[in-house]
């Protein structure tokens, strides 16, 4: 019997000796509780292809096992952001205009942590985490030193009605703002994923918003992660922390980033 | 037998002392190395943390045993002009091991790799185990352990592989004639674009080099993490070969065309031995 009935993020007891499927994008996760043991499969669909998992589940899986005990284990999904900063390029080069603001809306595919509950709403650990899309590897900085990010392209689409509502997609909101007297061209942004928040809202998930202010190549311009969850689609407390908080070196990254923005 | 117990009654005070030195002295070193390797280890490499721990051990080792030669009666200075006389003698006689020594300390000063380090040396491709006084030691990847005198390493050039923290990996990639060079270059661009351990900046090199002897000749040069090499090695040339079938891009073997000196003319052949073969 195949369990797929239930609402994404929310927390339920796994039934025994049955498999259960949970699909969030191109991404579905195969459990099942056999003894006291807890199985876990990932199956990922091509790509741009939704899963749709056929009523079996496939001969294929390459399972992993934890021991878990011989009670039904209550679990729950959550999302999360890419474990390394993100380097998004638009589709096409966007350039903002002196004493302009622009709200561009960057869609992050999340990572999927499965996680056992020990009682009601509390969470005990983590088993296994998993990317609903394989991100391909970037670098920030020099070929002799820099670090190593996940690439990502956007349409970097700017009215909310126009994002595509789906599981696996956060959206992080980042503000552009150019204090400067020089065009700004958004060539790439280097977006610190690890320290960004998620949030459910109405139709998509949320990352905190980004707030980057340019004020010409020689100041150091200041990138705010705002704390709360967006002003957008009803978002509400978040579901992930950061899963490091800034740090001082941020202020080298944010040097980076308005340097790439600049497209120097 | 009365001859040892009188010997022992009458040095029975430098005996103890003895005993005591040793049983202090070497624990105390140990400690003291170890001591030496963690807080090296917080501001050193791994190299220099073991170094250090060295350093401390020949060191206070060497003051342990000129106090325990005190203590037996020896008279230093007497034991330290000989050993100066020993040292000029053996340094005679031990030229390259000092050679290795001071080309070790130039290594080490140098710090051109570190334990952990992929190094090509020659023919020989390894990890470094150790760099030590007189050598380094490799591991190799297949797991063979090999020497290098340390003035071999400082006479000859030498490739550390893992250096710096991202690699390019250079592909020759070679299609028939018939094909469209621009499709060719579209399809490695896309190969690129979609394997996970290529990184997309530093952006790829797709180089079309010439005209080859059976093929079209194209570099595909990929950046990548160093801890990568391996994944992207698999799945970037297996990935081209399964694009290159779907897209009808064809790999071409040698081939060897035979001219006679004319363009149009067709290649005349001359039968030998008609009545063999039965035809005219």
């Amino acid at each position: 019997m195949i369990d797929r009935d239930r609402g994404i993020w929310e927390p339920w007891r796994l039934a025994s000796d049955a498999v259960t499927a949970r699909t969030v994008g191109p991404l579905t996760l195969w459990m099942e509780h056999r003894g006291d043991e807890l199985h876990v499969a990932a199956q990922r669909a091509a790509e741009g292809g939704e899963p749709a998992p056929g009523p079996e589940k496939p001969d294929d899986l390459e399972w992993r096992r934890w021991i878990c005990g011989p009670e039904a284990p209550r679990v729950v999904l959550e999302p999360r952001l890419p474990d390394r900063a993100v380097i998004v390029r638009p589709a096409m080069p966007v350039a903002v205009l002196p004493g302009l603001s622009v709200d561009l809306f960057v869609s992050i595919p999340v990572r999927v942590a499965v996680r056992l509950c020990a009682a009601e709403g509390e969470v005990r650990r983590d088993i296994c985490e998993e990317p609903t899309v394989l991100l391909s590897n970037s670098w920030f900085g020099l070929p002799v030193e820099g670090q190593l990010c996940y690439a990502l392209k956007t349409r970097a689409r700017r009215r909310l009605e126009e994002l595509r509502a789906a599981a696996h997609l956060a959206v992080c909101p980042v503000t552009v703002r150019n204090e400067s007297e020089r065009d700004l061209v958004f060539e790439r942004l280097c977006l610190p994923a690890p320290s960004l928040r998620v949030h459910a809202g109405a139709r998509h998930l949320w990352t905190s918003r980004a707030v980057l202010g340019y004020r010409g190549e020689e100041t150091l311009p200041p990138l705010a992660v705002e704390a709360g969850p967006p002003a957008f689609d009803g978002a509400g407390p978040s579901l992930t922390g950061p899963r490091a908080e800034p740090k001082k070196s941020m202020v080298g990254r944010v040097t980076g980033t308005v340097r790439s923005l600049a497209g120097r | 037998m009365t001859f040892l117990a009188d010997w022992i009654a009458a040095n029975a005070e430098r005996i103890v002392r003895l005993l005591l030195l040793l049983a202090i002295g070497f624990p105390l070193i140990r400690g003291l190395e170890r001591l030496a390797i963690r807080a090296g280890g917080r501001k050193l490499s791994p190299q220099g943390a073991m170094l250090a721990g060295k350093a401390v051990r020949y060191g206070l080792g060497a003051v342990l045993l000129a106090m325990l030669l005190s203590e037996l009666g020896f008279t230093l200075t007497a034991i330290l002009g000989a050993a100066g006389i020993a040292g000029v003698a053996i340094g005679f006689a031990s030229q390259t091991s000092l050679s290795n020594i001071i080309s070790g300390i130039f290594l080490i000063a140098e710090k051109p790799f570190q334990a952990g380090d992929a190094l090509q040396i020659g023919d020989t491709l390894g990890i470094v185990h150790s760099i030590d006084l007189l050598s380094v030691k490799l591991r190799t990847f297949d797991n063979r352990f090999v020497r290098i005198p340390n003035e071999h390493l400082v006479k000859t050039p030498f490739t550390n592989i893992t250096r710096f923290p991202i690699r390019r990996f250079d592909i020759d990639v070679g299609v028939a004639y018939k094909e469209d060079i621009d499709h060719v270059i579209r399809v490695l661009a896309d190969i690129a674009d979609k394997n996970p351990y290529a990184l997309d900046e530093p952006a790829p090199l797709i180089l079309f080099k010439g005209f080859g002897d059976s093929a079209l000749d194209f570099l595909l040069g990929v950046w990548f993490e160093k801890s990568d090499m391996l994944n992207l090695r698999n799945s970037i040339t297996k990935e081209i070969k399964r694009r290159f079938d779907e897209e009808g891009i064809e790999i071409p073997f040698p081939h060897r065309s035979l001219y006679t000196g004319s363009v149009t003319d067709p290649f005349p052949i001359r039968i030998v031995n008609p009545e063999r073969t039965g035809q005219p």
